[in-house]
Formats: C-alpha cells, structure tokens, sequence
C-alpha cells in the first residue's frame, strides 16, 4: 500500500512506537515500532522465542513495557490496567486456551457482554444496545457465529481444545472490539480445521468491521490470508519486503 | 487496608493479611500499654444473651440473603470471573482492583458486625482475644469443609463445625485442636470440594465400600480365609498325589 492509499489516512488504531520489554538482562522485545489501523488484517510470524507474544502482552496492557510509546484510539495507555484497554476496544486471546472452566460456554461468552462490551441502552436498563453489530448482539449470535450454537449448555471444561480456541475468540468478541489479537489461535489444529479458522478470521474481519492481528506459527496458510506481515526475530521487527509476492489477497 | 494488600496473589496475600493482624494487635496493644496505661476494656452493662443471639441471627440472615443476591449481580458474575482466571476476567473488561476491594470490604462489613455483636458477651476485652488468629483460621476452615465457591456448603459446615467444635471443648479439651487439624488434612485430601460436592451417589459409593471392605475383612478375620486356603492347598496336595 502507497502513502496515498486512502486507509493510510484514517487515524490509526493502535500505535505502538519503540515498544522495549525487558526480564532482568533478557531484552524480549526491542524497539518495535508498529501502527496498525481500522480494517486490517495483520499477520505477526517469527520463530520461539521472538517475542511475539510477549509484544502482545505489551500491546494489550497484560505486561508492563519498560520503554516505549502506546496509543490506543489517542490514548496512551502505558502503565493502565489491562480493563482500561479492553474499554478502548483491544480484546485478546490466550496462546493456551484461558476460558472459565466451570462455567458454561454461553456464560463465557456471556461473560464479555457484561463488561468490556457492555454498551448504553436507550432506557438505561431496557431496550437493544446501541452501536452493536447484528452478530454481536446476544451469546447466542456470537456462538453462531464461531460455530459453536450446540455446545452452549456444556460446561467450558468439557469441549476439545480446538473448540476452546474458538470459545476463546468468541470471548474476546463478545467484549465488541475494534482490534482483535489473536495468539496461535490455530495451533495444533488439523489441515482442514487450520482453513476453516483462517476463513472465520477473515470472515470476522469483513463481517464487524475490525481490524486483526495475527501471531501464528503455520505460515503458509497465514501468509495465504494476511495483508500485511510483521516479522519479528530476537525481539527485532525485520525489514520486509514493500510488496511481497506471496501476499496473494494484496491489491 | 483491602487497597493496600489486594495487589498481591494467592498465598502471598493470605499469609499478608495475617501478618497485619498481627500488626495491629501488636499495635493496638502498645498504644494501650504506653499511651492510656490500661490493656482491654470491661463492659459493665452486658445485654442479656437473647439480645445478643438474635442480632447475630439477623446479621447471619443478612449475610446469606446478601451472598443471594451478590450472586445474580455483575458483581458477582466479576468475582466469579476473578476466582476462576483473574488475568482473563481483567482483559475482558473487569476493573479487577475495584471489584477485589469491594469483595474485601462486603465480607469484613460482617465479620466486623458479628464481632461487635459477639464483643459484648464478654464482660472483659483485649487486644489477644479480639485478633485471636484462630478465629481467622476458623472461618477459612469452615469454607473449606463446606465447599468455598458454593452458599450452602459452607452454611452447613458452619452448623456442623460448631457443635463438633464446642462438644470437642467441651468433652475432650486436649484433642481439641488436634481434631480440627486432622479435619481439615482429611477434607482437603479426600473432598477439596467441600461437603457441597457431595452427591447420594458418592454416599452410596461410600457406603457400599465400606460394607465391601468389612465382609473382607470378617471373612479374615473369623478364619474361614484360613480354613479355605487350607482345604484349597489339601485338594491341591490330593490331586498331584492321585
């Protein structure tokens, strides 16, 4: 994308400038720069170790940077707890599925709805929430739509792994965000499940009008979706080419 | 105080408030002894113990019908939330720190209540009686036994705790303290979910066991196992013989 492509203009989402985490003498993230803005679909791939996650973690208000500069939505947020950044619209999910176990899985949902994605009513206690995206209405439009309507009873602890993947990004949408932080969320998955997630990504994107970033260790398949890669090694954001060749959906 | 202890977790925050306990007895004490010169307080017009018993009743009643309808709250939905993952619930949107302290300060609300209601039952209070760290260790005994996440558990354990404690007292003052520590050992390894988790059919299993484990061991024990090992080992003795 050139300077002049119109989704250059919009205000950017989230700007994260020389973000530096650092435990004890371990620079895990070192000087990451990153903007990312409405509508994008962000991929983020590196190998163990690169820091990914824990950029995440410092994005999201989970993990303290010790230098750097964050905006969200023109807030700066450093140092806030990680509440203040899901009221901005920055939902997340684990890289180990975290649901409420004893719970059942549209209460996990439901869970989200009360807080972060709590929104004003036109009389205060009664009528539809205003501003919210017809799939993002009630838990049960929101477990349609990550294909989990017929487990909603179930206790959360009683699911597979890879539905609780789902749960958990069905959790994160639930707090209605606008920057959605995906961590692995495909990993261990089958061939045939690893695409159907990669579709309900983007379908997600298209669909409730957010932007998301992506960490993922099967790159194919990310970089087959992405539009945009980050590629962080050492904690180091690597040089990437303007216009690569295998972003197929690149326009 | 909850503000000043609550950013820490778990154990760490258990073993902290303990300690400040301490602290204030400690205090409390040293403030008597050199500010006022006296230690304790005697109250001359003790109410009788009708009044006592049902002020303490009403604060019980108060408690439960207010754990009721914590439960059906967003605020209680939050402290649900933080019991199960707290770092979860933070980035789903719970203010965890407000909700923390205001879990804190609802449930020392009553135990402050109950112990201002109780106080008056002794004619004589001091600091030692008043921070006694039993109390506190009873109280998380009692949520244990009875099951911690759930309202009725620990109602019922609190009924039971009671009689057993005071009858313990009562009847075998040595083995007192024993008891209990043995209770708590057996309830956490064989029932950490407390009496709440408890199901007939568990009791059935329990039961059906038990009976098992007695025929064994009368069988045993009446020597008919012998007798039948014995007549076994004889058949066994005849037909290599034949």
């Amino acid at each position: 994308m050139s300077e002049l492509h119109p989704q250059n203009q919009l205000p950017p989402l989230l700007e994260a400038s020389e973000i530096t985490v650092r435990f004890g003498g371990l620079t895990a993230v070192d000087g990451v720069d990153a903007v990312f803005r409405a509508g994008e679909l962000v991929g983020i791939i590196g190998p163990n170790g690169a820091g990914k996650t824990t950029f995440f973690n410092a994005i999201s208000g989970v993990l303290r940077p010790t230098s750097g500069k964050l905006l969200v939505d023109g807030h700066d947020l450093i140092g806030r707890n990680p509440h203040r950044y899901a009221a901005h619209g920055i939902a997340r999910t684990f890289q180990t599925p975290r649901v409420f176990a004893d719970m059942a899985v549209r209460d996990n949902v439901e869970f989200g709805l009360k807080f972060a994605g709590r929104r004003p009513r036109p009389w205060v206690f009664w009528g539809p929430e205003t501003r919210v995206p017809w799939a993002l209405r009630t838990p049960e439009s929101i477990l349609e739509l990550i294909g989990l309507a017929q487990l909603g009873n179930l206790p959360a602890a009683a699911i597979t792994p890879s539905q609780q993947r789902l749960l958990e990004i069905g959790m994160a949408l639930a707090t209605r965000p606008r920057l959605l932080l995906l961590d692995e969320v495909a990993a261990g998955l089958t061939e045939a499940e690893l695409e159907n997630m990669a579709q309900l990504i983007r379908r997600i994107r298209d669909e409730l009008d957010l932007s998301v970033i992506w960490i993922e260790h099967a790159v194919t398949t990310l970089l087959r979706h992405v539009e945009r890669v980050i590629v962080l090694h050492q904690g180091r954001k690597s040089p990437t080419p303007a216009r690569p060749r295998w972003c197929a959906t690149q326009t | 105080m909850g503000a000043l202890v609550l950013h820490l977790r778990g154990t760490y925050f258990a073993i902290l408030t303990f300690g400040m306990t301490e602290l204030i007895r400690h205090t409390v004490t040293f403030y008597e002894s050199t500010v006022t010169g006296t230690v304790g307080r005697m109250i001359l017009v003790a109410p009788d113990s009708k009044t006592v018993y049902y002020t303490v009743l009403l604060l019980a009643v108060a408690a439960v019908a207010t754990s009721i309808v914590v439960r059906r709250t967003r605020f209680g939905l939050a402290m649900r939330g933080i019991g199960s993952d707290e770092q979860r619930a933070q980035t789903l949107g719970v203010d965890t720190r407000l909700v923390k302290i205001g879990g804190f300060a609802l449930t020392a609300a009553f135990a402050g209540a109950v112990g201002a209601a109780m106080a008056v039952r002794w004619t004589y209070i001091d600091p030692t009686t008043v921070f006694n760290p039993f109390i506190g260790f009873q109280t998380v005994l009692i949520a244990l036994i009875g099951g911690a996440m759930t309202l009725w558990g620990p109602l019922l354990a609190a009924i039971l705790f009671s009689i057993l404690a005071e009858t313990l007292r009562l009847q075998a003052p040595e083995l007192y303290m024993m008891s209990l520590g043995l209770l708590l050992i057996l309830f956490v390894l064989y029932l950490p979910g407390g009496l709440a988790s408890v199901r007939w059919f568990m009791l059935h299993a329990a039961w059906s066991a038990l009976r098992e484990g007695w025929r064994v061991r009368r069988y045993r024990w009446s020597g008919q196992q012998a007798r039948d090992e014995a007549r076994a080992r004889q058949r066994a003795r005849e037909r290599r013989h034949v």
